[in-house]
């Protein structure tokens, strides 16, 4: 097999070129291959091995000096949330918390939404967590329009139009995106942010963006019985089965969060799955 | 890279590939190619910010996770230390899957577990593989996919362009770190699968719970973060993500491929390395957790991952 030196690069690596086998030595090699091997193409079997990348030197992240957020700042302000570790969310909502009434802040921050010119998926992410943390009530038609935008088609309008048929490990972004938006205006949390949730719930065509309406909806009302009763006469029949599920964070209880996991399969024994076997 | 044409992987023409279960990719034709879209975002380039590019590392990693493929030659591997590329990029991955839980935090699973798995090289999890590189260009829809059981060739993952490119004109992409680590974590259970008798095989979507189309559908065996396994151990030691008990639920304790993802995306997103992991890279694993967990399953899997908040704090779990 032919091995190929790297002609420039930093490292000492070479690469393998694989699979340029011609029909007829293929074919002999199956032939002796089979012979010596239990079976054709048979199984690689695992060893025991305790590998890991190698050494690598770190140094931490900085904590970094937070920035002051107003309309022209924005894209600064973002990129420090951007890159800064995760102990400095507080100063965050502390910067945001100062320009929260700013309805020129909101209206920079929203300016930013897009799904065709997004920056990065982390930029989105950011500018939609801001727009929610400033729980200000201009940003609701932005964010509106953002969960229901058709520049971004997710996993349904697809099959729907018949336009692309994904496979293997896909990732719906745009349901993704739009999942964290309904979140974020279920955080804002006023009676018309509500309403939006709720119609959300009933009638997004992503399935995806419906659970999490239904979550966020459910914990900015506290979980209340009340907040479920509500949510109980949008959520579709067959989606139910979504209101009240346990959230998994860093702060949970492993006991109390295994207790309602197996209390919801106890309830749904339809949704246990069958028993893993062997081929 | 960008418009650079795909290697010609098999000059010779005929070629016999064999691959079972899962879905075929071809490297498609010089010429014929889209390049990926370079470029890195600020959070994933704060991340590499953490980590020294020595080369002895970066050959560690490409001999671990068997980056040796020449399509690497298109896709960054002569410039290894450039992030912007796919090979770098790789390579940031797997310094962030050895970022996560550590010796029974709370998480599902141990990140020494997460790396034994997701290494290409031969461990307790599977036998050799290697990973290739795959411009894709008329059917962008696929982020990765493996080949287990060739005959006559080393088995194999290939890793598209949608997990290596920055958002463009044409749009959002999965081309983020979050996302990248855990389909690396996902495609090697395909190898584990494999090497242990299970079925590699995603089931056809959409089906029962599973929205996505395609082969992209799987079960999900529940256990808890730290669940006791029958020997009294947890299952966020080491080692214990390789155990495979099939019995009756719930008494079984099993993975596949989107759950492993999943759990994994959890770990990340709760108890990644605070001190070298970004917050909003630990936002992306949340909610690339979420996403897989509301589309990718057959039946309900009956939890979220964080709260539904703009900013989530990180509580610290000590050693117990």
């Amino acid at each position: 097999m032919r091995r190929q030196a790297l002609p420039k690069g930093k490292g000492s690596v070479s690469t393998k070129p694989r699979g340029n086998l011609d029909l007829r030595s293929a074919l002999a090699w199956a032939l002796v291959i089979c012979l010596a091997l239990p079976g054709c193409a048979g199984r690689v079997r695992p060893a025991p091995g305790n590998g890991s990348p190698g050494g690598f030197s770190y140094q931490p992240l900085p904590t970094q000096p937070p920035v002051a957020l107003s309309a022209a700042s924005v894209d600064k302000f973002v990129y420090w949330v951007l890159t800064m570790k995760s102990i400095q969310v507080d100063d965050v909502i502390k910067q945001i918390a100062l320009v929260a009434s700013d309805n020129s802040v909101v209206d920079a921050v929203a300016s930013r939404l897009s799904f065709t010119q997004p920056g990065s998926v982390d930029h989105q992410l950011i500018y939609l967590s801001v727009l929610g943390q400033m729980r200000n009530e201009r940003a609701l038609g932005p964010l509106r329009d953002y969960v229901n935008s058709t520049a971004c088609p997710v996993n349904e309008d697809l099959r729907e139009t018949g336009s692309v048929s994904r496979a293997s490990t896909v990732l719906d972004v745009c349901a993704m995106l739009k999942s964290h938006a309904i979140n974020m205006i279920s955080y804002i949390n006023t009676a018309a942010a509500q309403e939006i949730a709720l119609q959300v719930v009933a009638n997004h065509p992503s399935k995806s963006v419906r659970i999490s309406a239904i979550d966020s909806f459910l914990y900015n009302s506290g979980d209340s019985p009340e907040a479920i009763q509500v949510v109980s006469r949008y959520v579709r029949p067959e989606e139910r089965i979504f209101i009240g599920l346990p959230r998994l964070d860093s702060s949970t209880s492993l006991q109390e969060f295994d207790r309602r996991v197996e209390q919801f399969y106890r309830d749904h024994p339809e949704q246990l799955p069958p028993s893993p076997r062997k081929e | 890279m960008t418009s650079s044409p795909a290697p010609a992987l098999f000059p010779g023409g005929s070629t016999i590939l064999l691959t079972v279960g899962l879905v075929f990719s071809t490297a498609l034709a010089p010429g014929s190619a889209l390049g990926c879209v370079d470029g890195i975002s600020p959070s994933e380039s704060a991340f590499v910010g953490t980590f020294a590019c020595n080369q002895s590392d970066v050959i560690g990693v490409f001999n671990d996770y068997a980056i040796t493929d020449e399509s690497w030659q298109a896709a960054g591997l002569q410039d290894d230390c450039n992030a912007n590329l796919p090979f770098a990029k790789v390579v940031n991955a797997v310094v962030f899957i050895g970022l996560g839980p550590h010796l029974q935090l709370g998480g599902f699973h141990d990140t020494i577990d997460y790396l034994n798995e997701s290494r290409s090289t031969r461990s307790a999890y599977h036998g050799d593989f290697y990973l290739r590189f795959v411009q894709q260009g008329a059917t962008p829809s696929m982020e990765a996919d493996s080949e287990t059981g060739r005959l006559l060739a080393e088995d194999r993952t290939n890793l598209h362009c949608l997990i290596f490119n920055m958002p463009s004109a044409a749009g959002v992409s999965a081309g983020f770190l979050a996302e990248r680590a855990a389909v690396i974590v996902h495609e090697a259970w395909h190898h584990w699968q494999h090497a242990h008798g299970m079925s590699s095989e995603h089931a056809n979507g959409p089906t029962g719970n599973c929205t996505a189309s395609g082969a992209a559908c799987d079960f999900y065996y529940y256990h808890a973060p730290d669940s006791r396994l029958p020997d009294g151990s947890l299952s966020s030691q080491i080692g214990k993500l390789n155990v495979n008990i099939l019995d009756q639920p719930p008494n079984n304790y099993s993975h596949t491929a989107y759950q492993v993802m999943v759990e994994f995306s959890s770990d990340m997103a709760n108890f990644a390395n605070p001190d070298l992991v970004p917050f909003a890279v630990r936002l992306e694993a949340m909610k690339v957790g979420n996403v897989h967990i509301s589309q990718n399953f057959i039946a309900v899997v009956p939890y979220t991952i964080g709260t539904p908040v703009p900013f989530p704090k990180i509580f610290e779990r000590q050693n117990p």
